[in-house]
Parts: structure tokens; sequence; C-alpha cells
């Protein structure tokens, strides 16, 4: 059961909007929202090896956004189906200046691992169930990443993308 | 040699401010900065993560999508004066 109206989860969208959309269009990325599901997808290329850089696809699913946090997972890039860890980029090799990574292997239940993810706080599956109310979720804590709008969400996620090498797994 | 082009040619030729434009991934608008190339990329995000107006994070600076060191000067880190930089949160996954 939802917990906002449609039209309160609309107008918070439409805050943020603006500003991924324009951190999209410096990305030369094609940035998709679906208001009539509150749903955007986001191509994204992974590293370049060799000229050659694994295609991923970004998809968050926003509904009772931002009461609860975002849905973040990715899809096969070419169907949009959910495939789990084939999907998800393998966490950068190489790291990224010393900053912990938030893509989780997970034993197969693949996650982005950080308060922004719905996912990561699921029973069960997710990484941190101990977290408990997702309602906390854009509280900072010291030391965490923290990103509490769309934009500063995808920026994270992208950079981490650009950084990494290979898939989790190869696409099926 | 005066008292003052003496304490100068002691010094070493004056370093040029490094004049860079800011993104932040919630905004449309960039804003610019003047800053020292002495300075640690650390410090410089944190001024500009409040000229943004973020409340909270762990503010860092990526440039052309790499997470630049914020214990590096933004010289060291290869920060160029007309250069284009993005606030980071450069906290870790959990």
């Amino acid at each position: 059961m939802a917990k906002l109206p449609l039209e309160v989860v609309r107008a918070y969208i439409a805050e943020e909007l603006p500003g991924a959309q324009a951190w999209a269009k410096r990305r030369g990325l094609e940035l998709a929202y679906d208001d009539e599901q509150l749903n955007l997808r986001v191509p994204l290329l992974g590293s370049d090896r060799n000229g050659d850089s694994e295609h991923y696809l970004l998809e968050g699913q926003l509904d009772d956004y931002r009461v609860l946090p975002p849905v973040w997972q990715f899809l096969h890039p070419d169907t949009g189906e959910e495939i789990g860890s084939a999907a998800f980029p393998a966490p950068p090799s190489e790291g990224m200046n010393g900053v912990g990574s938030i893509f989780l292997p997970n034993g197969g239940n693949p996650a982005i691992c950080a308060r922004f993810s719905r996912l990561a706080y699921t029973p069960g599956t997710g990484p941190h169930p101990e977290w408990g109310e997702l309602t906390g979720w854009d509280q900072f804590v010291e030391g965490q990443v923290y990103a509490n709008t769309i934009g500063d969400m995808l920026h994270r996620i992208d950079l981490e993308v650009c950084a990494s090498t290979e898939r989790m797994e190869a696409l099926p | 040699m005066t008292p003052e082009t003496e304490a100068a040619a002691k010094q070493g030729p004056k370093k040029e401010k490094l004049k860079v434009e800011v993104f932040a991934p919630r905004k449309r608008k960039p804003k610019k900065f003047n800053w020292d190339p002495e300075m640690l990329v650390g410090e410089a995000a944190r001024e500009a993560a409040e000229k943004f107006e973020y409340a909270a994070g762990n503010p860092g600076l990526s440039k052309h999508n790499e997470v630049l060191d914020n214990n590096a000067t933004l010289a060291a880190a290869g920060v160029e004066d007309g250069d284009e930089l993005t606030l980071t949160d450069v906290g870790g996954g959990v």
C-alpha cells in the first residue's frame, strides 16, 4: 500500500528532476523518465577496456519517494529484463582513490549498498535489514556515502560504473 | 633590489589562482571559484558544498568522472585553470 499520494511523490520528483536531467546532459547520457510509472532509466557505460566498454541500464523506481528511497537496480542493457548479477557492474578493482564500493555481489542477490537504495534494506535478500526503518534513509551517517537527491544518487552510481572494468557475471 | 622585491624573489614566482566551475548533480547551474593551487581538494570540496547548501555529507570533487584525492592539493590532483569539476560524495559503501 502506498505511503504517499501520487501527487506528493510527483511534486518531489518534479523538484529534483531538472537537476538530474542537467547532470545527465552534461554527461551525455539519455535519462528517460516515465511520470505515469514513476520510473527512470539511464544507460551507463563501464570503464573503457581496449576500446570496449560494458553497457549497463540503471533503473530507479520512485514510488513513495521521498518517504522511501528509490529502488535502484540494473537491468539487461538490451532487453530491460531483470537478470540479477549479470546486469550489475563489479566493484571497481582499482578502487576510486580509497572510496569504498557501493556495488555488492551479496551472494547472488546484488544490491547497491547504500542508504539511498531501498533494496539494501530488504529482509532476507538485502545486505542490511538491520538498518531498520527505511524512513530514516536520508539521515547522514559519518563516513557512509550520502546522496539524498536523485541527481546526487545518479552521479555517485555513475562514477562507480565508470570505474568498473567488468560485470559481476557474463550476460546470458 | 628593494626589500620588497628581495622578499618577493625569496618567495619565488607567485602562483596564480585557479578559476574553476563546479557543478552539483542536484543543480542545473555551476558556481565559479578561484582557488589557490596549493589548497587541498577536501577543503575546496567543503567550500563548494557549503556554497551549494549541502547540509551534510562527505564532500569531494571529481574531474572527468574520476574521484580526486581529498588529501592532495588541487595542483597535485591535476586541477587546472578553467576546469569543470563535480561535487561528489566520497563516503564509502557499507
